[in-house]
């Protein structure tokens, strides 16, 4: 698999503090890559370090295949956008002159294009306003605008979506999936809104303290979490046979619960087991989501 | 580096800030000139010449500097663009190099506002003329210039928060002139308090004179003390720019304003290289 970002055994530590031990993270081209972690599990430094923003204090990471030791990093860097946690915007200048400005920093022989990425971003009617009178996902979208300028390959956006209304979700949410699938970027999305994650990220990475926890693709995500049944039986032997004979996938817990996926007549089910003498004690439904994944992975209220 | 300038000399000159200044420094100018005016007239043989009005304008450049490049580096810093030029790749080195070459620029061309008006009033025979040779005062005024943006920008760039640097800058600017002043009252006192004669009227009533002998004067600095204050005085460009008020234009304060840039621009760099971005 092509690989647009890899990071291996990095770590950042500020004084006392380790915000980042041993991080290493896997983000495929191609890819939405859902970064999750709670609030200081060292999602931001991260980005900070990848953007060059900061230096790790061990570790490295390699950038479409190049160090970050190596000097060619800066020509892989102008491969990539991103929006890190606060806007970086002119404040006093329209979203056209902020365009126009990041333009001149690419060094693009020309404006060509700016019309096209207001258009993106849903900003082209604009005009003279200047983006301090901006609504904050007017900002936000902008932020999106300037980290596209140079048609970068790879996007880095840091809780894009933190403080938008409903609408302004929808926006940004759209935006990229549409970066995504229409321009073939790569997309590194941390954000804390899990709901909103689980509707965008083809991939994960879960961190936790400074360390990822586990990376998976969406598709094994939804392995994980899918819906079933967990049912407690007085035996389980018994319950696999029975399932074995209806075609109904399970997965056995212990000697006397398991889940079972799909939806099963039950009635069916608990005539047939009875046949068998196995007692069914109980049934619930079990629906993990992402947030729920999260939690169960990171050790829940332990780790807030 | 070449993008950044193109960039940053784009928004110099899209600045109010830096246009304020501009018209500040020229209408500072024009009111040092009118504040004269009654003295220009009462004595009409007696041209002043512009070198004083030159460089009196120096004195006071130094502020009006540290507020244009603390408010211009500072936005950069509050409005977080500064990541922007980082996470395209430019080099941190290239990012501060940018900003002195277009901090200094902007320094020149607000002096340059301010030597218009009075060359202008030089040419219109209001006040004499430039006395001291020209090319020497340009590059001695260049360099001096340079040097303070140089500081200035090292404020800037190691203060993040705009406010903070805008007003650390300020004050360095106001303390380096008070500075300037106390050192060269200090380094210009005589060694020796003069003898003296003092006359008082005896008991007789008549007058009588005394002579004070010639005695040590405890205000002047000797040794060490001495040479590392002249060393100062003739280093830092406020101090530098208050002796060519005083006296001539010294060729040899360009090397010094040089080595100024240099240490500054050094120390800077290898600060803003090693700062955590955030």
């Amino acid at each position: 698999m092509e690989y647009v970002l890899k990071t291996n055994n990095l770590c950042k530590q500020y004084r006392h503090f380790k915000a980042l031990c041993g991080l290493s993270m896997h983000i495929p081209k191609g890819a939405v890559y859902g970064f999750v972690g709670k609030n200081g599990a060292g999602k931001t430094t991260l980005i900070r370090l990848i953007c060059g923003l900061q230096y790790p204090t061990s570790g490295d990471f390699e950038l479409y295949g190049v160090k970050n030791t190596d000097k060619a990093i800066a020509g892989s860097r102008s491969r990539m956008g991103a929006v890190v946690e606060t806007l970086s915007i002119y404040l006093d200048m329209t979203a056209e002159e902020n365009l126009k400005m990041q333009y001149r920093l690419l060094g693009m022989p020309s404006f060509d294009g700016i019309q096209e990425l207001l258009k993106l971003v849903g900003l082209e009617n604009t005009g003279n306003k200047k983006a301090k009178n901006f609504s904050l996902g007017m900002k936000q979208r902008l932020g999106i605008a300037i980290a596209l300028c140079g048609n970068p390959d790879f996007l880095i956006l840091d809780e894009p979506i933190n403080g938008l209304d409903p609408q302004g979700i929808i926006e940004v949410r759209e935006l990229i999936l549409k970066l995504n699938r229409e321009r073939q970027i790569t997309v590194l999305i941390s954000s804390h809104i899990l709901d909103e994650l689980s509707k965008l990220a083809t991939h994960y990475g879960f961190i936790d303290n400074g360390r990822i926890v586990k990376e998976m693709s969406a598709e094994e995500l939804e392995q994980a979490c899918r819906k079933c049944t967990r049912m407690t039986v007085t035996d389980t032997k018994i319950l696999a046979m029975v399932l074995d004979s209806m075609k109904i996938e399970y997965k056995i817990l212990d000697d006397t619960t398991a889940e079972v996926y799909a939806k099963p007549n039950f009635t069916q089910l608990t005539l047939a087991l009875s046949k068998e003498n196995c007692e069914v004690v109980s049934m619930e439904e079990h629906n993990e989501n992402l947030e729920s994944f999260f939690v169960n992975l990171v050790g829940g209220a332990n780790h807030e | 580096m070449s993008k950044l300038l193109r960039a940053d000399f784009s928004r110099l000159f899209k600045n109010k800030i830096f246009w304020l200044g501009v018209l500040f420094m020229a209408g500072f100018a024009a009111f040092l000139l009118f504040t004269n005016w009654d003295y220009i007239h009462r004595n009409p043989d007696f041209l002043l010449s512009s070198d004083d009005f030159v460089f009196a304008g120096a004195n006071y450049a130094g502020i009006v500097i540290a507020i244009v490049i603390g408010i211009f580096v500072g936005t950069d810093y509050s409005n977080g663009t500064i990541r922007n030029k980082i996470i395209i790749g430019h080099s941190k080195t290239a990012v501060y190099l940018s900003n002195l070459i277009v901090c200094s620029t902007a320094a020149v061309i607000m002096h340059l506002a301010f030597i218009a008006v009075i060359i202008g009033c030089s040419a219109l025979g209001i006040i004499g003329e430039i006395v001291t040779p020209a090319g020497t005062m340009a590059w001695v005024i260049l360099t001096s210039v340079f040097a303070i943006s140089a500081m200035m920008l090292f404020i800037s760039m190691i203060i993040p928060k705009k406010s903070a640097g805008v007003v650390t800058a300020m004050v360095l600017s106001i303390f380096m002139i008070v500075i300037a002043n106390s050192v060269d009252y200090r380094l210009s006192a005589p060694e020796y308090i003069m003898p003296y004669h003092v006359s008082f009227m005896s008991d007789d009533g008549t007058e009588q004179e005394v002579e004070q002998p010639t005695v040590e004067n405890p205000k002047y600095l000797s040794g060490i003390k001495r040479e590392v204050c002249q060393f100062f005085h003739d280093t830092l460009p406020a101090d530098q720019i208050m002796q060519i008020n005083n006296a001539a234009c010294r060729a040899d304060f360009i090397p010094r304003s040089c080595a100024v840039i240099a240490v500054t621009t050094g120390a800077g760099i290898l600060i803003f290289r090693k700062k955590d971005l955030k």
